[in-house]
């Protein structure tokens, strides 16, 4: 027990039509978290509003606005970024439309298992290393009243995220090579 | 996505050297650094000494969230657990490293 469970962008991208793909391509999200504001109410602290690792990240109104398809600069691919509760709306579309398709986004990977992975914590000093850029994650649960679990987890800060209309879906690149 | 077991030769130190190395060497800007989390930093109980550690840590967040993202109580659904790391950042993250230093007892493992 104590799992922790990671999904691909990049395959959750390719599971999408190409008049999907190219019709997310072009659009941008909302992504931000108020219950930081909220948690930081009401346990009488505030939020860190220096610098965050990059002068950028400053102050305490967290939020950014950032494609809902992301190219990965590493690899090259498209993955889709905007999933998850960090993620508030897609700027261009109705509020009803926006909802749907994030909720979509996410109902993709838990409906499918082949996108995912899923690793168990076994010993103390276990490490895990993934790319926050085209790669999710979830936390499990399953350890509630056995016990404190606590984790040291260092964050690099990599680009402004970007979608660059030449960049490849995964397995488009991928079939090309071979 | 890759994990190393055991990796006890592997401090907080050495963990942020590799994280902003491997986003050094894969060519992010050079004003980007380790991310200090606006929560998850040395201002919490159990927010260690170092903000350029977020520690993950179970108490902490039945602590301070409660019901805000966690729901331990009768929990029938976990897809809101989804995500990726802090990208309500205008500069969020490359690479995460997690490394866990304390376990529930569960047997599993032991």
């Amino acid at each position: 027990m104590t799992d922790t469970l990671w999904a691909s962008g990049y395959e959750l991208y390719d599971r999408l039509s190409k008049p999907y793909q190219e019709f997310f391509d072009k659009l941008t999200a909302t992504y931000a978290q108020p219950g930081f504001n909220a948690a930081a109410k009401d346990n009488n602290f505030e939020l860190y509003d220096k610098p965050r690792g990059a002068p950028e990240n400053i102050g305490t109104d967290l939020e950014a606005i950032h494609p809902v398809i992301r190219t990965n600069p590493v690899t090259g691919w498209k993955s889709v970024f905007g999933v998850g509760h960090h993620v508030q709306k897609i700027n261009e579309l109705t509020e009803e439309e926006s909802k749907r398709t994030l909720d979509w986004f996410v109902q993709l990977i838990v409906e499918n298992h082949d996108l995912q992975v899923r690793h168990r914590w076994q010993n103390v000093n276990d490490l895990a290393i993934w790319d926050n850029r085209s790669v999710y994650h979830s936390a499990t649960f399953d350890y509630d009243g056995l016990g404190a679990r606590t984790g040291q987890r260092a964050v690099s800060l990599g680009e402004r995220p970007y979608f660059d209309p030449k960049s490849k879906s995964r397995r488009e690149a991928l079939s090309e090579l071979s | 996505m890759v994990f190393f077991r055991k990796q006890d030769d592997l401090d907080n130190e050495l963990q942020k050297e590799l994280a902003q190395r491997l986003g050094e060497l894969s060519g992010k800007p050079e004003t980007s650094k380790l991310h200090i989390h606006p929560v998850s930093n040395s201002g919490r109980r159990l927010g260690g000494k170092d903000d350029e550690i977020s520690v993950i840590s179970s108490e902490q967040a039945k602590e301070i969230y409660k019901n805000r993202f966690l729901n331990f109580n009768k929990k029938q659904s976990a897809k809101g657990g989804w995500h990726s790391d802090i990208t309500f950042e205008p500069i969020p993250s490359d690479y995460a490293l997690l490394r866990l230093t304390e376990l529930p007892e569960t047997g599993g493992g032991k």
